[in-house]
């Protein structure tokens, strides 16, 4: 099983005012970014290489892995203040200010190898 | 593109820096706190027993958090200083969970053991090229 951030929410540039990169597979996302998620002013800069992947991408290779899946869920909000603008809604729920409830932060897969 | 050592430099940095911050609280970590979040807790129900698999750890938090919950948790990450620091924190918190340095991808050809459940969570995928492989 796994949880993870939301497809959509890597589509955002890092201040979430504009869509920036592609949801769909594409070419390795190369950046050079200074600080870090637990500390936007660290003293660190480095070189990192990402790729985003598609809800489909996902879900179809775990298929065709040969897994079943049994749980699929979406939910609006992140339990980890490690966004740019988030808001703490409620205890350990953060969301985008402005952007609340406009597209899921987390999903999560359960699936089973029979 | 020489990903994995680009990425590897950059967690090996990161581990340093996260291991002392706010965000990861280690010192309330030690004293009991969960790292598990109720979404997690609540998909992998009772643990108890249960030999899980958690690929992409860091520095070993939630892989802990597992063996604190009951489970045979064995983490999984590339960057060799998060693994350092994972085997240190498991020895104070005095947990026994076990700790492998390796790329997901090269799992295969370090252990051959089966689990009941493989975890991961939370930024973990993006880091990877190929769903498929």
């Amino acid at each position: 099983m796994f949880v993870e951030f939301h497809p959509i929410v890597w589509m955002f540039s890092y201040d979430f005012k504009r869509v920036e990169f592609d949801y769909m597979e594409s070419d390795a996302i190369v950046e050079e970014l200074e600080g870090t998620y637990t500390d936007n002013d660290a003293p660190i800069k480095g070189k990192s290489v990402c790729w985003n992947h598609g809800l489909s991408t996902v879900i179809d290779s775990m298929m065709k892995a040969g897994l079943t899946l049994t749980d699929f869920k979406e939910y609006n909000y992140s339990p980890y203040n490690c966004l740019e603008n988030l808001v703490e809604v409620e205890k350990g729920k953060y969301k985008i200010k402005g952007l609340e409830n406009k597209f899921p932060l987390v999903y999560s897969v359960k699936a089973v190898k029979s | 593109m020489d990903y994995i050592n680009i990425n590897k430099k950059l967690w090996n940095e990161k581990t340093d820096i996260h291991y002392k911050s706010d965000f990861y609280d280690v010192e309330a970590f030690i004293k009991g706190k969960d790292s598990l979040n109720p979404i997690e807790l609540e998909l992998l129900g009772n643990i108890e027993g249960k030999k899980i698999l958690h690929l992409q750890c860091h520095f070993g938090q939630d892989t802990i958090s597992l063996a604190r919950h009951g489970a045979m948790a064995t983490g999984v990450d590339f960057s060799e200083k998060a693994i350092e620091k994972a085997r240190q924190l498991n020895e104070q918190v005095g947990t026994n969970a076990q700790f492998i340095q390796s790329d997901v991808y090269k799992l295969p050809e370090v252990l051959d053991e089966k689990f009941d459940i493989v975890y991961t969570s939370y930024g973990v995928i993006g880091w990877l090229p190929d769903m498929k492989k």
